[in-house]
């Protein structure tokens, strides 16, 4: 009788969970994410159609905006992220519901099983970020709204903050998952110390 | 280095790659079509100058926007001089000789 096979999540489920000193870092790795490329298309039309189903604008400059179910995160010129507001795979398939809305408009592809998203969040999170991705997180430079895809040491991740508590998503290719994890955890720790 | 990409902002080099001389531009004629002669060919794919001064390179924004860049970078101080997207300027090229 062969064994089961069961779904894993990215994280070993005791690697989940850190909560010390004013920093939380959380698997976001249920939430739905996939392409929407232009490829050369006709952006007017694809800017209408988005406008009309989503009542969003789709951003030109490093920035995500929340629509009506999901969030678009520009990911490069002419291409974006689309996320599920659902962090737990219950909601409609994502890449259906773009394809069926969007039609020949764009390119779009499930990244679902490619990218996961990590969420640190708390009082000492930019600190414990900065050590970690060479971009400037100082409010004046990077603000909730705004999105960049940079690296987190070796590990290439695309950073957007959430709100200014702060919170930050970080989505990170799935098998980089725990390893980013560990990096957040040792940046959180060493924030935490120095603070 | 640092390098300002027209899309992320300024960024460390090491989320860029090194793509190669952006002056250079292909012969007529891809081989056996006719085009273009050896040596022509012989100078595209082997031959480069090595100026001393600003310089036009393609640059690879590869752990950014994943865009192709031309930089324009003087070679004796390593100071950036412009940065743009290289499809704006291949477009800008081709309305040029369209016109
Ligand atoms: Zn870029």
């Amino acid at each position: 009788m062969p064994d089961p096979l069961h779904a894993r999540g990215p994280l070993s489920p005791s690697a989940c969970s850190y909560d010390h000193g004013g920093i939380r870092i959380t698997d976001m790795s249920g939430r739905q994410v996939a392409g929407v490329a232009l490829l050369g298309g006709d952006r007017a039309a694809l800017d209408a159609t988005v406008r009309q189903a989503w009542g969003v604008d789709l951003p030109d400059t490093p920035r995500i905006v929340a629509g009506s179910g999901l969030t678009f995160a520009w990911a490069g010129p002419d291409q974006w992220l689309a996320l599920s507001d659902a962090v737990d795979d219950s909601g409609p398939d994502l890449e259906h519901v773009l394809r069926t809305t969007l039609g020949p408009l764009a390119a779009v592809t499930d990244q679902g099983d490619s990218r996961v998203a990590l969420r640190i969040s708390g009082p000492g999170s930019r600190d414990a970020l900065s050590r970690l991705l060479p971009i400037d997180l100082h409010p004046r430079a990077f603000s909730p709204g705004n999105t960049a895809l940079t690296l987190a040491g070796h590990i290439g991740v695309q950073v957007w903050q959430v709100d200014s508590c702060p919170t930050y998503d970080i989505l990170v290719f799935r098998s980089f998952a725990r390893s980013l994890h560990h990096d957040l955890c040792a940046a959180a720790r060493g924030a935490a110390r120095a603070a | 280095m640092r390098i300002t990409c027209p899309c992320c902002g300024e960024r460390g080099l090491d989320e860029f790659s090194y793509r190669g001389d952006a002056t250079l531009s292909r012969p007529a004629g891809d081989p056996p079509l006719p085009g273009a002669g050896a040596e022509a060919w012989a100078e595209y794919v082997y031959l480069r100058d090595n100026p001393s001064g600003p310089h036009r390179e393609l640059w690879y924004h590869g752990a950014g926007c994943r865009s192709w860049l031309v930089v324009t970078r003087n070679t004796r101080t390593h100071e950036i001089l412009d940065t743009e997207r290289a499809v704006n300027v291949v477009r800008a090229t081709r309305k040029d000789a369209e016109a």
